[in-house]
């Protein structure tokens, strides 16, 4: 317990101020959330609930932008971690009767402790980088395969339909949040929060201990640090923050289906981040709203052309902007012409 | 005795498919750093190839096809080298994400031009051959028969010809490589390339008894990259080991447990076999391993 509250100090409360840097990102969030939280006074229901889901989805982004954005660790089956929050809360509710709030808990702690398994043999052993990335592949396919063959537990190709909506039950009131406009500002309320955790857990020197962990394990070890244990760490919190986002899909959508583990959704959830720019949490937020709403519109005209289309966005994002759009950015700040117009700027 | 047989016969069939999409795989990731996830994709381009020279030839073409979808993947390898992967040579994380696109792409565009549904594929040979007093078909046989065959040609062309050597000097020292006049940009390509021929021929090989569809080689392709983690990065002995492994224990498990149940459970020993032996049960050289310090 002791040392639970001293990371918790460590993490939390042991902040350091606010440079330039973390201020142009808190308005830039506030900017961001506010546009989407005034979402539903324009657009239509439809429209409305896509981006519920694109909300969801973002806070799966984040918890993929955790692993692989701060702490450098690639992995190719994170869908796995989804899929199982989101099974894990429709099997709790509809099979086992369990309420909403607990189905959530349980999709969590079923996610986390596979990514616990798994990367305590994974990561303890030294298998790292590609290979890393490469088992956990291996691990969304069986994942799959479970799913659509373990008919008795997980419907098999059909899934899991009439999954409960959310409904909390909170000191003899029922806080219902499964309408469409409390959904939505659920979804956004929750992606506020994850942003502003993980962005506030990570700004300090835990941030900087697993950075050094990514860019040279080598020395981070032989500097003390247990580059193990971190990195486990982190891929189980990602683990239960992506089984968390899973479990309040299910709920949002009513169904779950196989296709939770499709290495689409995992490659998605790489292209997002990668855009976004690697590691800038807000970045990644937005590069997914801003995709899946595409992939909504694109997927309406033809469901066929959206893979292809992905594929060659993909192909492009890693030949042309290895560093995401932040990093086009700042390549092109650095040239003259554009220094430039904006020092002229500044002058007036 | 004659229960025995067809097991040992069904299990040595598995091994040589998967040793040959895993021999690919093990020059060009075991070695050459380059985490290739269209390497399945090649697989479905040789099965595909064959679907469509027997549409168009009728079921015997299906020795035509033993040689040109080979050579089918063998160009399609060189241009995936000369566009996407020539750019990435030390940038090995992005190579998965570029091969992982390629894949999706030839995957979208197959589907796109031959259709969702399974593709019509014969066997050559229909008939059954008695051995150990067990019947047998005679295609399985013949299959076993030429993995070996190439797999023992590729491990003679690696360890006893001039063309091996350089190979292997490109891939321990690339600039000492260069320095000594191996042209080293060429080596890769080559390499590259021929690792695709060989998914191919896994293709044609398998495609009368899988159902050739699109998603046909994603199968392969996670098997044949725990065979190389399994079987040892960068050694070409281990990849034979590793599919043994791998394809044994999933043949044996299939007899017993549900298929995917015996996946599961496959993945689960390998990831034991890892945390036991992280560099594989026969060791080889990897630039990543001494990347990390373990080389």
């Amino acid at each position: 317990m002791r040392n639970w509250l001293f990371s918790f100090r460590l993490l939390f409360l042991e902040q350091p101020s606010l440079c330039q840097k973390d201020r142009t990102f808190l308005f830039a969030s506030l900017i961001g959330l506010l546009i989407v939280a005034l979402v539903p006074f324009v657009s239509s229901s439809y429209a409305m609930t896509a981006t519920r889901d694109a909300l969801i989805l973002a806070i799966f982004a984040l918890s993929y932008d955790l692993i692989w954005g701060k702490a450098f660790t690639l992995t190719l089956g994170h869908a796995v971690f989804f899929g199982l929050g989101a099974y894990g809360m429709a099997i709790a509710t509809t099979r086992l009767g369990w309420s909403p709030l607990e189905g959530i808990l349980l999709g969590m702690v079923v996610a986390g402790m596979v990514a616990a398994v798994v990367g305590y043999f994974l990561l303890y052993a030294g298998v790292r980088l590609h290979f890393f990335a490469i088992m956990t592949l291996a691990m969304l396919l069986i994942a799959r395969q479970l799913a659509t063959s373990w008919q008795s537990v997980t419907g098999g190709d059909v899934g899991i339909l009439g999954v409960p909506p959310l409904k909390l039950a909170v000191g003899g009131y029922e806080l219902d949040l499964s309408g469409e406009v409390a959904s939505y500002y659920t979804a956004l309320g929750f992606l506020a929060l994850t942003l502003l955790l993980l962005w506030a857990g990570l700004r300090g020197n835990y941030g900087k201990v697993l950075a050094a962990i990514g860019m040279n394990e080598f020395r981070a070890k032989h500097c003390g640090y247990k580059t193990s244990f971190h990195l486990l760490a982190v891929f189980g919190v990602s683990a239960v923050l992506a089984g968390f986002a899973g479990a309040l899909y299910a709920t949002l959508s009513g169904v779950v289906a196989p296709d939770l583990f499709s290495i689409l959704l995992s490659t998605e959830v790489i292209l997002w981040v990668a855009i976004g720019g690697k590691g800038s949490l807000l970045g990644a937020a937005v590069a997914t709203i801003l995709f899946t709403r595409l992939q909504q519109e694109v997927s309406s005209y033809s469901t066929e052309l959206w893979p292809l289309f992905l594929g060659v966005l993909f192909l492009f994002c890693v030949l042309a902007l290895p560093q995401g759009v932040p990093g086009l950015v700042n390549r092109l700040s650095q040239r003259a012409w554009v220094r430039k117009i904006v020092s002229k700027r500044e002058a007036v | 005795m004659t229960d025995a047989v067809p097991l040992i016969l069904n299990i040595l069939s598995a091994i040589s498919v998967l040793a040959l999409v895993a021999l690919g795989l093990a020059i060009v990731f075991g070695m050459m750093d380059i985490v290739n996830l269209a390497h399945g994709e090649f697989v479905t381009i040789g099965a595909f190839s064959l679907a469509l020279m027997q549409r168009l030839g009728g079921p015997d073409a299906f020795w035509a096809a033993l040689l040109l979808a080979p050579l089918v993947g063998a160009v399609v390898g060189l241009v995936l080298e000369a566009t996407v992967i020539r750019f990435l040579y030390h940038r090995t994380l992005d190579t998965l994400l570029a091969t992982y696109a390629v894949g999706l792409i030839i995957q979208k565009l197959l589907e796109l031009t031959f259709g969702k549904h399974p593709q019509l594929v014969y066997t050559p040979m229909s008939s059954a051959v008695s051995i150990f007093g067990a019947t047998y078909p005679a295609y399985r046989l013949m299959t076993i028969g030429i993995a070996i065959l190439v797999i023992g040609a590729c491990i003679l062309v690696l360890t006893r010809t001039r063309f091996g050597a350089d190979l292997r000097a490109v891939i321990q020292n690339p600039q000492m490589a260069e320095a000594v006049g191996i042209n080293t940009k060429r080596m890769n390509r080559i390499a590259f390339s021929a690792g695709a021929a060989l998914a191919a021929l896994a293709g044609v090989l398998i495609a009368p008894y899988a159902s050739v569809e699109t998603h046909l080689g994603i199968q392969y392709l996670g098997k044949a990259f725990f065979v190389i983690v399994i079987g040892g990065i960068g050694s070409v002995v281990g990849a034979v080991v590793g599919s043994g492994f791998v394809a044994t224990v999933e043949t044996v498990l299939n007899y017993h447990v549900d298929p995917s149940m015996a996946s599961a459970l496959v993945l689960i020993l390998a990831m034991i076999v890892v945390r036991l032996r992280p560099r594989g049960l026969v060791p080889g050289f990897s630039a990543a391993h001494q990347l990390l310090g373990k080389g």
